[in-house]
């Protein structure tokens, strides 16, 4: 049995059974399918057939924070420390998020979605109220003005931009993004994001996911949501910063 | 021949604009009538749109045909007499399906449920299984059908078990008295901010609900997203005793203390009561 340990995103030739420090995985052949298992520590294990093929490679990237049992598409940032915005200023720094790690089988025409770990912990929360609110992949961050560091296959470092158009000083707690339009790139040992919130008074913010900047090494990753041409990537902040 | 003779050109072409109007007219109602089953295909099942359907196009006929017989001079007067004179034998006779029809037009339109949804309904509990022009259809938690005259429901007051997003779970546990409420307290809030399903915003609480004569009720209180819900609630009570215990808090039964101000007279009591 061939066995790979991973330790990067990236991609990596079919074989037998992979291993990290997190999660491992195999595929055993037998007839005309592939036994799929995989092992999250901690967590859930899982097991299931898929079509054989001539598969090549396994890509092993970084993608949205999308949790199937409860697929939601926002996320609830909460900073460790509120950020007081004064009016009419601007702030950049650095957070981070959460990432699934997606296992794709490539053979030399497409590459196909085998499955979607989950590496940091799965917390959910409401913003707004319980009528017209959202649910939201929540995750709990502190904001720097240096780059944090990330942990491989958990989290993502994310650039953000904040800027407060209001003329009243703001107290910024928590953003909500809509990661159906992230940009996740990555190289082997990082995944990068940008995003910017312009908060236009105190109940009212727009964010939105940008492109990241210094991309020199970095590859894109393959979109979970299909993206939504006709719709704004652009998520209202109504109910409270 | 006389007939025949009376037929001027500018009837026949009278004849063929009505014809003609009829036509276009009966296409743009069909045309009009895909457009508000389009708007409600995911709102009223398929069966009562098409009723709704058939519904428009008769309503649509039978106008056409009063419009174009007074046109061309017909004397309705009767026909109208006879109909008002009908309409009222019917009109009492189809009270409560006229009423329950109306009922029907306004739980479509206002919407306080959808097909699918858990509601709770004038003592009934279950999922909407269709909502029809005349009664709406709720299949149980216990598999049941019912039907629900939509007069009834209407005028009910429902209670939208799914609409909101989020919902509360409430439990109450008792401790022991000589346990510790705030490392009580510290396990609970710990255990909940583990499970995935239960809301980190608004955040869970945990407080004293009453000194019970046998324990120190506890009352924890958090929140799951609608969908997670049924199941978030049944599974975790059972859990957080178990981590309650394991972490030497204890769950006590009920307990009575009887205090014995004169051992003797209780001893002689004791004895009688055993002979």
């Amino acid at each position: 049995m061939q066995k790979l340990f991973l330790s990067k995103y990236g991609i990596y030739p079919f074989l037998d059974s992979y291993e990290s420090d997190k999660f491992s995985f195999s595929f055993l052949k037998e007839n005309n399918s592939l036994c799929y298992t995989r092992k999250v520590v901690g967590g859930e294990s899982k097991t299931f057939w898929i079509p054989f093929d001539e598969y090549k490679n396994v890509i092993i990237q970084p993608s949205e924070p999308l949790v199937s049992d409860l697929p939601k598409t926002r996320l609830y940032l909460e900073l460790d420390e509120p950020l007081s915005m004064f009016p009419d200023s601007f702030l950049a720094g650095f957070i981070t998020v959460p990432l699934t790690v997606a296992i794709f089988l490539e053979n030399s025409k497409k590459q196909q979605l085998v499955d979607l770990l989950h590496i940091s912990p799965i917390k959910f929360a409401l913003y707004g109220n319980p009528h017209n609110g959202d649910i939201c992949r929540y995750w709990k961050t502190k904001f720097s003005l240096v780059p944090i560091e990330t942990t491989i296959f958990e989290t993502a470092l994310m650039e953000l931009e904040i800027e407060n158009v209001s003329s009243s000083a703001i107290l910024v707690s928590k953003l909500i993004f809509d990661f159906a339009y992230i940009k996740i790139f990555y190289n082997e040992n990082i995944a990068k994001i940008k995003g910017r919130a312009k908060i236009q008074s105190e109940t009212y913010c727009e964010t939105e996911f940008l492109e990241p900047s210094e991309l020199n090494g970095f590859n894109q990753s393959i979109d979970l949501i299909p993206t939504k041409l006709l719709s704004s990537s652009k998520y209202l902040m109504t109910n409270g910063l | 021949m006389k007939f025949f003779d009376s037929i001027t050109t500018e009837k026949v072409v009278e004849i063929l604009i009505v014809l003609v109007l009829f036509f276009v007219l009966l296409v743009i109602i069909k045309l009009l009538s895909k457009r508000i089953r389009f708007i409600l295909r995911d709102k009223v099942s398929f069966q009562t749109l098409s009723v709704l359907n058939r519904f428009i196009i008769w309503i649509f006929i039978i106008l056409y045909i009063f419009v174009i017989l007074s046109y061309f001079g017909i004397n309705l007067t009767g026909l109208l007499a006879l109909g008002g004179f009908a309409s009222i034998i019917i009109g009492f006779a189809t009270q409560k399906v006229v009423g329950n029809s109306i009922a029907g037009l306004f739980l479509i339109f206002e919407r306080p449920i959808k097909l699918g949804q858990s509601v709770r309904i004038a003592d009934v509990s279950g999922f909407v299984e269709e909502i029809r022009f005349l009664s709406t259809i709720i299949r149980s938690f216990e598999g049941e059908f019912i039907r629900i005259p939509n007069e009834q429901v209407f005028t009910s007051i429902i209670i939208n078990l799914t609409e909101n997003v989020a919902r509360r779970v409430d439990y109450i546990i008792g401790i022991h008295y000589s346990n510790d409420f705030s490392k009580a307290r510290e396990i609970i809030l710990n255990f909940l901010n583990y499970q995935k399903f239960v809301l980190s915003a608004p955040a869970p609480e945990v407080f004293v609900e009453k000194f019970s004569s046998s324990s120190v009720d506890i009352h924890i209180r958090f929140w799951a997203p609608t969908e997670k819900w049924y199941e978030t609630k049944n599974n975790l009570l059972p859990i957080i005793r178990t981590e309650l215990e394991n972490n030497g808090i204890n769950i006590p039964y009920p307990q009575m203390e009887i205090k014995i101000h004169n051992l003797k007279d209780f001893n002689k009591f004791s004895n009688e009561q055993d002979s």
